[in-house]
């Protein structure tokens, strides 16, 4: 049985890779020409 | 009246026929209105297609040199339904988006972006949280405190509407959702054809088909410089694809996708710890004696070995039958073996006549229910063949032109050779009955195809419980006189004898064997049978001779017992021990994404709390609970279904020579819930007996005598009916 802790840092990498993911999409739309 | 009829025939139709044709009507419409774009991409993609083949071939076969493809030029398209700038500024984006990364400016600029959209996330939480936690003391309060007798077994006025009302219409809902899954999966050609419109509605299609279409202008060009302008139209592509549809959609396939992965690998990790332990069963001698105490899954892993020992003893003669095959290709084998398909049926035929007690008119000699009448039935065949040397006695083998010897360089065998060892190995291979014996019951579910050759389903993994009850078979009733060569329990008994090939399980054999010291007081001489004049042993050290069939025993011998000192020396100088030490906890190889295992851990244990506490103090049923109870017993339901299917132990085992002297090896023994515990055995197989006298003896915890304090009286002591207090009554008199 996993403690609740656990669960919160699955949620924080997680989010941590939603945050680095969300870098190459938004820097995409940031190049301004 | 044309018409009339024709709208009878529509009613009789299935309505969910009209929903699917709905549906893909609609999916239709969406291509039409919405998708433009992914087809006009589909198109050009095509046409790439379509140009870079015949550049393939204009290189490859004309040897072409001035010429290009389209696959690596931008398309022209408008995006202005996807992004706010049009595709060369797309493209030139990727120029300057190294440089736009690994600028601090930029970075910055996305905390701060990201930082607005969590800080209003937040501020969310600050008025949800608390809002959470007040309704979950409310509820406490509501919920907990005292209900009232006369309230007892009633369901409160909100549950009552709800059960009335509102649940007969969800389940009506769930029910025909359900039906309507069931329908499409039975009908796949509307499965198919929305999941095609769907992969060109959401641009799959373009990259497939520009997938293919660059593989043919690379194959043939082999211009690395092609690379980046491909990748800048896959990624147009991806993101047409993914302003298709909701995230929410993305998302929903992701999970599905990624399940799937961590299924795959499951089963996989699964099927490898099942070749391990097959290694490790293969490694023993014939008989193995598992030893742990109580609880410490002896009976699991003899049982867990007695079904895989099955299961290989059907791979191993069919790689023996193939073998076989192989060293006289062109013989006819599907004749012989219908032959000896017709053999096993007259036996069955002859044994209900003579259960009967009709004389039976099928001669003994024209069947075959074990090894030996193979031998024999093959035998009679090559006496007729000698005697009458005709294609019609060999099967319609054409032995003038093909080869009756065979030479491994080792000897030379003769067709009937092989043959007698064929028949026997097709018998262990293609009989439908459990050739497990035990003392025991062991359920096995392998089944066969019922192919020309049939083929074995042996996966202990994948099935349902509801497909392997369908195939179930229970291993025979040990006998022990089989094996007894001496004095046997019954006189003239016609299984002795009879054992052959299979797998004997025997749980405690301590207890029916007995050690040396146990059985100083059975005589040899004694009239009455006992362990010292059966001969029982000798069976076992001479077990392969009866069993061996291309110089394989087709047998093994299983066992379990608290101690190996509990089984006589002579028995046991023949096995392995393997010595049986701590379980692991369970340990599951997918438990659900996050969601599943959440529910199980945290939440579940804080509603049994709550729910304890509330059956505690009140009698009356509420909707709440209900509500929340029935929601939670589904997910605990799955949560215990992937735990029961994926779910393992590890088993560390020290294993030693039978005479307990000499080196220990150590390994790992695993053993899967869904292989072993899917009603394979009983851990409590003996207890019909201890059953039996507990009923007989007609008390119960009601009626046992208590004592009367802590310090116990005489007469108290008295009642135990101990050695211990028969001794200190003889002392007391001294």
């Amino acid at each position: 049985m996993k403690k609740i802790w656990s669960y919160v840092f699955e949620i924080f990498l997680v989010l941590l890779l939603a945050f680095f993911l969300g870098y190459f999409l938004y820097t995409f739309f940031a190049i301004e020409i | 009246m044309k018409v009339k009829s024709f709208f009878r025939r529509l009613k009789l139709v299935n309505h969910r026929h009209y929903i699917a044709l709905g549906l893909i009507a609609v999916s239709v419409l969406f291509a039409v209105f919405k998708y433009e774009l992914s087809y006009i991409r589909l198109f050009q993609s095509l046409m790439d297609l379509v140009d870079s083949v015949v550049f393939y071939f204009c290189k490859t076969f004309l040897g072409a040199e001035d010429i290009t493809a389209s696959v690596v030029e931008l398309p022209k398209v408008d995006l202005s339904g996807v992004v706010s700038f049009d595709i060369e500024i797309f493209a030139e984006k990727f120029n300057y988006y190294w440089e736009y990364f690994f600028n601090w400016k930029n970075f910055s600029n996305y905390f701060m972006y990201v930082f607005t959209n969590i800080s209003l996330f937040l501020s969310l939480c600050s008025i949800l949280i608390p809002i959470f936690m007040l309704i979950v003391s409310l509820i406490k309060r509501v919920y907990l405190s005292p209900g009232d007798e006369e309230d007892k077994h009633k369901d409160t006025e909100n549950l009552e509407y709800f059960k009335r009302v509102i649940e007969p219409k969800i389940i009506k809902a769930f029910q025909w959702c359900k039906s309507f899954v069931e329908f499409m999966l039975s009908h796949r050609k509307y499965i198919k054809l929305l999941i095609l419109i769907w992969i060109m509605n959401l641009n799959m299609a373009t990259i497939l088909v520009g997938v293919v279409a660059f593989y043919f202008y690379f194959i043939s060009s082999f211009n690395f410089a092609s690379i980046p302008p491909v990748f800048i139209k896959l990624a147009l592509d991806l993101f047409i694809m993914f302003a298709g549809a909701s995230i929410f959609l993305w998302l929903t396939l992701a999970y599905i996708i990624v399940t799937r992965i961590l299924k795959k690998r499951a089963y996989r990790i699964l099927q490898h710890n099942e070749m391990k332990n097959r290694g490790l069963i293969n490694a023993q001698p014939l008989v193995t004696l598992s030893c742990g105490t109580m609880g410490s899954k002896k009976t699991s892993s003899a049982v867990d070995m007695t079904l895989s020992t099955s299961v290989m003893f059907k791979d191993k003669a069919l790689e023996f039958m193939i073998a076989h095959d192989m060293k006289f290709p062109n013989f006819p084998w599907l004749r012989f073996e219908e032959d000896l398909k017709e053999c096993y049926e007259k036996h069955i035929a002859r044994q209900d006549l003579i259960a009967k007690g009709l004389d039976s008119v099928i001669p003994v000699e024209e069947t075959i229910y074990n090894l030996a009448s193979s031998k024999y039935w093959v035998v009679s065949k090559a006496e007729a063949w000698e005697k009458e040397p005709t294609k019609e006695n060999l099967w319609g083998y054409d032995f003038e032109r093909y080869s009756m010897t065979y030479n491994d360089d080792l000897v030379v065998y003769h067709l009937f050779d092989v043959l007698i060892e064929y028949a026997q190995l097709y018998l262990i291979y293609v009989i439908e009955y459990s050739f497990i014996f035990g003392n025991l019951s062991v359920r096995e579910d392998m089944y066969s195809d019922g192919g020309f050759l049939p083929m074995w389903n042996t996966d202990f993994f994948h099935r349902t419980p509801q497909e392997s009850a369908l195939t179930t078979r229970f291993a025979k009733i040990f006998d022990y006189d089989m094996f007894r060569l001496g004095k046997k329990m019954i006189e003239n008994n016609v299984n002795s004898g009879a054992f052959e090939f299979g797998v004997v399980i025997l749980t405690e054999i301590g207890k029916e064997r007995k050690n040396n010291l146990e059985n100083r007081e059975n005589k040899k001489k004694s009239e009455e049978t006992n362990q010292n004049n059966d001969l029982f042993n000798t069976t076992l050290k001479m077990i392969r001779h009866r069993a061996t069939v291309c110089y394989y025993p087709f047998v093994r011998i299983i066992t379990d017992e608290q101690r190996p000192e509990s089984w006589g020396a002579d028995a046991r100088d023949l096995c392995s021990v393997m010595e049986l030490g701590e379980s692991s906890d369970l340990i599951v190889l997918y438990r659900g994404l996050f969601f599943d295992g959440f529910v199980h851990d945290i939440i579940y244990p804080k509603f049994q709390n709550f729910y304890l506490e509330m059956r505690n103090l009140r009698g009356d049923n509420t909707l709440l609970v209900y509500l929340f109870k029935n929601v939670l017993a589904l997910l605990e339901n799955r949560y215990d279904k992937l735990k029961n299917r994926f779910g393992f132990y590890q088993l560390p085992v020290t294993i030693r020579d039978g005479d307990l002297n000499g080196e220990c090896k150590k390994a790992i023994y695993y053993i899967s819930r869904k292989k072993t515990y899917s009603g394979r055995f009983a851990t409590d197989s003996h207890a019909d007996f201890f059953i039996r006298m507990a009923f007989k003896s007609g008390i119960g915890l009601f009626d046992f005598v208590e004592y009367q304090d802590v310090r116990q009286t005489e007469d108290e002591m008295k009642l135990q009916n101990s050695y211990f207090y028969l001794d200190m009554s003889k002392w007391s008199k001294i």
